[in-house]
């Protein structure tokens, strides 16, 4: 988990002291660290407010097919940041810069504090709105000051990985032509084949990170049980309600819906239409759901103790390791390919280059998504059921399994999904570990546009984000029955 | 069975001290009720008993086996004491017949003692329930049949009425009385609620801050409070000043002198006291005041009885509650209001004249001090 | 809950996948015996002795769909069994010298030859026989014999055909940084085959006036991408007037689009322009396996006619090779700029690159 870590440093310390300050001083670096640091802040932030928005009008407006709508506002989820900038630009090949950069990761980045927050605003009771209502305080103000801090964690939980995303997002700042520290440590790569270059950047990258995650830990706030009562939904006049779709509707319709429409128009463009080859097209499919359910699998066992020490204990060590934990999250995909590679070749040889080695990564990579609903999934488990277990004569271990474990399994069956997700979008990391000869979609959508035969490449783009909505589409809906069962 | 013991247990939240210096035996078989004010610890004494909690001080045993001390405690899992929580903690992902049998061991013994308590506690036809299903009444009768399942030497209740409304709450408070007493289990039982602690148990244990105040039978504590407080908290007072007369006083307002005659095995020494009501007779609770000295007196209101006799006093306010009423009385010449219970159907209307006696002993109680005040 | 069936199966079925097809990646196959034997086809190149076992791991920087159907014809011909790994030949570069000597790739296909000169320089490339050396035109291989040239590709302009008039087009590099251009050029700076040129013009023109012909581009607001083919779909959407890339981006947007129909047309710089050099392909074999016969074998069928008139026909590339024809349409190899300085040539392309850092081009 720490070994992308590892790698980094090791390769930073190389260089000797003085080269280090001089790439830092560098005026392009501290250019390209605050194009970096706005943009991730940016997001986020954005991110965060639409998100809370988003759910809170999902949970309190009447729409007709409430539920699809929540659904829908999953889908962004499924779509890989380099596809959304991808199509775009075949509608607007001029765009390029900040400012699409933002819209476009904000579009498909909004789900990831959408949908805890929906679930945390189901788990809360509207009572008390009720009452700052009779006091007086408009709905806005009932909802700022009575409800918001119950999801509160939730929110801030998400806009981290939204900020951690866009801090390791490479393919769409590429294509959009921003350039920040992750283009930096490509070009490091690329340019100049100057690895230690790299991991300098590569370790700004983690104080940057280091410096948000803790953040993140005092602003995160308790996180508090209650008794759920279904909220009141507020009548809303049809001039409000159409406004309330279209907010709820524009992720969806920036992130996926115009991308792909911008590749099918590419489709109908091209003059050459290569055969569909669907035996190799059903191959990658299968690589890429097996990978990253094995991935979920594998980020989950790692992600369980952890989150279970930190949900019981709030030493500095556990708080320590979860911070860790975080941190290699905020690394481009290629500094975390590369640092397996050195891992795997100088511990264990036989295993490079092994599906064993590439679910690893995955699970190193992605865990980040997995632990912060994991741990407020067990948090959430109240401790009065823990105890009448042990009084009813279980270990403390075997209160655990039986008591705790299952009722945080919903919880855990998100942060599950969100990985497994994000590995079937996953590039860099699986063009460097994946097996000789194995393919994923990502991979052979890659391996396809920059060849330049985009037509040949639209099926698999189809065909990714549509496995990959599935799982967008059940996190949506084990939301739901997870938070009305408990 | 064995006798639970509590030694001069100590227990520290951090800053806070939630217990201090607590002493305590429980009788095999009995239900030990501790009553007393919310944050007064007693949570914390029952998850300490529980095991749920380290103590700090002192030692608890059961018989001659230590359960706990200062670094060194036994498990929970492995104590044998149940646990009933406060809000039933029913297990939301079982059935009511997976939590009932949680605690114990596979086989076909497990289904038939399911069964048993289930039929025990009046549930029978709601083994295939989810908790989701039951109402609260239903959930803590789950709540303590799970406890009940593997034969506990010492059950522990935390307030685990407190969420029903006060007709279940009797019921079912007296029905698992009863179950207790038929499974001859030792029960300690945490409740705020005095009516509860004085009806159903064999001993009551009052705490305030930490500290036990008084132990002893629901008589004792009701007619014999060891402060004015315990007075207060375990039933309606009526407080007046006074001065300390050594000397035991026939009780001419009452008429009887063996009702003025304080019995030997009260605590304290008899003598009588000269307060709003007059010279009445009064004991002393637990000390030796001097000729003179200024007192706290402290009567119940169902001690004072409008006669042909007494001092003349008149109605100012009625609380109604049914079966009586408490009566707020004007005394002739005196600042202070006392209040009486008038049993029903004879009620008193404001503005009405009585007469009013003292016919029992009235408490007599050290002034606060200044730290008290402080 | 059926949320917990469905994982469960599914986790079932995604790992007998897994399974399938990492077994299908990674099986040794076994010598083919037969095949050869009975082939009346097999060629001169194929030498069955020890030190061969039929098998190739080859690290291609360039595309599978243009790469896989010509070692399908050379696995056909001689038995060999190559196993391909795809990906960007920066990112396989950095991959090579993170594996070092435990890298299992035998042989490097490179899409330019700074990334081969990282290789080379990092010590992991085996020196290349002379079947292989001699078969191509000094001028576009290496220097010492560490890898070898495969195909060429000229450096171009593509202009917007609708607002650019053929006149008006630059005869000279010079011109291309003039204020008529400005904000309308597009640049790949950190692509390896812009620095080629530069370097080219620092060696033919002189410091100084790279000095200076760099700071004019930057003066005149350039459009910055990371790859040619953006460049080409840059001009072809009419953003800008002029870009600077490789000639067989042009044909191979033209096989999908037809040329007629299309918006950016080519233009070629007179022969001895700087903006006119060629750069390489290149193929090397990786030190550690530099007894693999069958890594000889592969390289040597790159360097092949049949090869070399593959790569023309189908990716419209120079081949290296004397006596195989230049693409049609084109201009022959030989009347295109030719600079004194190596290709691979690290050193050179840092200091290009230090220049083009100053100007803030590239990082």
């Amino acid at each position: 988990m720490s070994i992308p870590l590892v790698y980094v440093v090791w390769r930073a310390v190389d260089v000797p002291l003085s080269d280090i300050t001089a790439v830092l001083m560098r005026p392009r670096v501290q250019e390209l660290t605050l194009n970096t640091l706005g943009l991730s802040l940016a997001v986020a932030l954005t991110a965060l407010v639409m998100g809370v928005v988003i759910a809170a009008l999902l949970s309190r407006v009447r729409f007709r097919g409430a539920s699809s709508l929540l659904l829908i506002s999953a889908l962004p989820l499924a779509v890989p940041s380099y596809l959304a900038s991808y199509g775009w630009l075949v509608a607007f090949p001029g765009l390029n810069g900040f400012l699409p950069s933002w819209l476009l990761l904000t579009a498909v980045t909004v789900p990831y504090v959408t949908l805890p927050v929906a679930a945390a605003l189901r788990g809360t009771s509207a009572e008390g709105e009720a009452v700052a209502r009779t006091l007086g305080l408009g709905p806005l103000r009932a909802f700022v000051d009575v409800t918001w801090p119950q999801v509160r964690p939730a929110a801030v939980a998400g806009a981290l990985l939204v900020f951690l995303y866009t801090l390791s997002d490479f393919g769409l700042v590429a294509m959009l032509r921003f350039e920040t520290l992750t283009w930096g440590i490509q070009q490091s790569f690329a340019a100049s084949f100057d690895r230690s270059q790299a991991a300098i950047l590569a370790l700004l990258l983690v104080v940057i990170a280091l410096v948000v995650v803790a953040a993140e830990r005092s602003a995160r706030g308790q996180v508090v049980t209650s008794r759920a009562k279904l909220a009141t939904r507020e009548p809303v006049g049809p001039l409000s309600r159409t406004l309330a779709l279209l907010v709820v509707l524009a992720p969806p319709l920036v992130g996926v819906v115009a991308p792909l429409a911008g590749l099918a128009a590419r489709l109908f463009q091209a003059e050459t239409l290569r055969d569909i080859d669907l035996s190799r097209l059903g191959l990658a499919t299968a690589a890429t759901i097996g990978v990253s359910v094995l991935a979920a699998l594998v980020a989950l066992a790692i992600a369980l103790p952890l989150a279970a020490l930190a949900a019981r204990y709030s030493g500095r060590w556990v708080g320590a390791l979860e911070t860790l934990g975080y941190l290699p999250h905020a690394l481009p995909g290629i500094v975390v390919g590369l640092s397996l590679v050195f891992f795997s070749l100088a511990v264990l040889p036989p295993l490079y280059q092994t599906a064993t080695i590439l679910v690893f990564a995955y699970a190193v990579l992605f865990m980040p998504k997995a632990l912060g609903t994991a741990r407020s999934s067990i948090e959430g488990v109240s401790p009065d059921l823990v105890n009448v277990a042990r009084t009813l004569g279980a270990r403390p271990l075997n209160a655990w399994a039986r008591v705790t474990l299952p009722l945080a399994l919903p919880g855990l069956g998100i942060g599950a999904l969100l990985v497994a997700i994000a590995t079937m979008k996953e590039l860099p990391a699986t063009l460097l570990l994946r097996p000789t000869g194995v393919n994923t979609l990502a991979t052979e959508l890659w391996s396809r546009t920059s060849a330049g035969e985009f037509a040949g490449a639209a099926p698999y783009a189809a065909i990714l984000v549509l496995v990959a909505a599935i799982p967008a589409m059940i996190l949506s809906g084990v939301r739901r029955t997870a938070k009305e069962e408990l | 069975m064995t006798t639970l013991g509590v030694h001069n247990v100590g227990l520290t939240y951090g800053s806070r001290t939630a217990l201090s210096d607590v002493s305590l035996e429980i009788p095999s078989g009995s239900l030990v009720a501790i009553l007393g004010p919310s944050g007064c610890g007693k949570t914390s004494l029952l998850m300490a008993i529980a095991g749920l909690l380290g103590i700090d001080e002192g030692v608890i045993t059961a018989g001659h086996r230590e359960l706990s001390r200062s670094g060194k405690r036994v498990p929970p899992e492995q104590r044998g004491i149940g646990w009933v929580p406060q809000e039933a903690s029913l297990f939301p992902h079982l059935s009511v017949r997976d939590n009932i049998g949680f605690g114990l061991r596979k086989g076909r013994r497990r289904n038939e003692r399911v069964e048993e308590l289930a039929a025990l506690v009046g549930l029978t036809g709601f083994l295939d329930r989810s908790p989701g299903q039951l109402s609260g009444g239903q959930a803590q009768r789950v709540a303590l049949a799970r406890a009940l399942a593997p034969s506990p030497d010492v059950l522990l209740l935390d307030e685990p009425y407190g969420a029903l409304d006060s007709v279940l709450r009797h019921t079912l408070a007296r029905d698992v009385a009863r179950i207790l007493r038929e499974e001859e289990t030792t029960a300690v039982l945490v409740t705020h609620d005095r009516e509860e602690a004085l009806d159903l148990a064999d001993v009551v244990v009052v705490m305030d801050g930490g500290r036990i105040v008084q132990v002893g039978t629901p008589v004792e504590v009701y007619e014999s409070p060891a402060t004015p407080w315990v007075a207060s908290f375990v039933g309606d007072t009526v407080e007046l000043a006074g001065v300390w007369r050594h000397g035991t006083l026939q009780c001419e307002q009452c008429g009887a002198a063996d009702f003025c005659e304080p019995s030997e095995k009260r605590p304290g020494c008899a003598g009588h006291v000269v307060c709003a009501l007059g010279e009445v007779a009064a004991t002393a609770q637990g000390y030796q005041p001097a000729d003179g000295d200024e007192v706290r007196v402290v009567v119940r209101p169902e001690w004072l009885a409008p006669g042909s006799s007494g001092i003349p006093a008149t109605v100012r306010g009625v609380s109604y509650a049914g079966h009586d009423a408490l009566v707020e009385f004007d005394m002739e010449g005196q600042k202070e209001r006392v209040r009486a219970r008038i049993a029903a159907p004879f009620l008193p209307s404001v503005g009405q004249g009585f007469q009013l006696t003292l016919r029992h002993p009235a408490l007599v109680f050290p002034l606060p001090s200044e730290v008290e005040l402080a | 809950m059926p949320f917990r069936v469905r994982s469960k199966t599914s986790i079932l079925l995604a790992g007998l996948v897994l399974m399938a097809t990492g077994c299908v990646a990674e099986s040794e196959p076994t010598v083919v015996v037969d095949e050869v034997a009975d082939s009346s086809q097999a060629s001169e190149d194929v030498a069955v002795v020890s030190g061969s076992d039929d098998y190739v791991i080859l690290y291609s920087g360039r595309a599978e769909s243009l790469v896989q159907p010509l070692i399908d014809v050379f696995t056909e011909r001689t038995g060999i069994e190559i196993d391909i790994r795809y990906s960007g030949t920066s990112e396989l570069a950095a991959q090579v010298l993170e594996e070092g000597e435990q890298s299992p790739a035998a042989v490097f296909l490179s899409q330019d030859a700074g990334a081969l000169g990282a290789l080379s320089d990092a010590g992991l490339l085996a020196s290349l026989p002379d079947s292989i050396t001699s078969r191509v035109d000094p001028d576009y291989t290496s220097r010492d014999d560490s890898w070898v040239g495969v195909t060429g590709r000229a450096r171009v302009i593509a202009y917007d055909s609708e607002t650019v008039a053929l006149e008006d087009l630059p005869t000279d590099v010079d011109e291309i940084v003039a204020p008529q251009w400005s904000g309308k050029i597009a640049v790949a700076p950190a692509n390896a085959s812009f620095q080629s040129f530069v370097t080219a013009y620092r060696v033919i023109r002189g410091e100084s006036a790279a000095d200076q012909w760099v700071s004019g581009l930057v003066m005149s607001d350039p459009q910055k991408y990371d790859k040619n083919s953006a460049i080409l779909e840059a001009v072809e959407a009419g953003e800008v007037s002029l870009g600077l890339i490789n000639h067989y981006y042009w044909y191979r947007m033209a096989s999908e689009r037809g040329g007629d129909q299309m918006r950016a047309q080519l233009y070629f710089l007179p022969a001895g322009d700087p903006a006119a050099i060629v750069n390489v392909t290149g193929a090397a074999i990786l030190q550690a396996q530099s007894s693999d016969l069958d890594a000889t074998a592969l390289v040597e069928f790159l360097v092949s006619d049949e090869a070399q008139e593959y790569f023309v026909t189908t990716t419209f590339e120079y081949p290296l090779v004397p006596g195989i024809g230049a693409p049609e349409g084109l201009p022959e190899l030989s009347e295109l700029a030719v600079g004194d300085f190596d290709l691979s040539d690290l050193r050179s392309i840092a200091t290009t690159q230090e220049l083009l850092r100053n100007y803030g081009l590239i990082f």
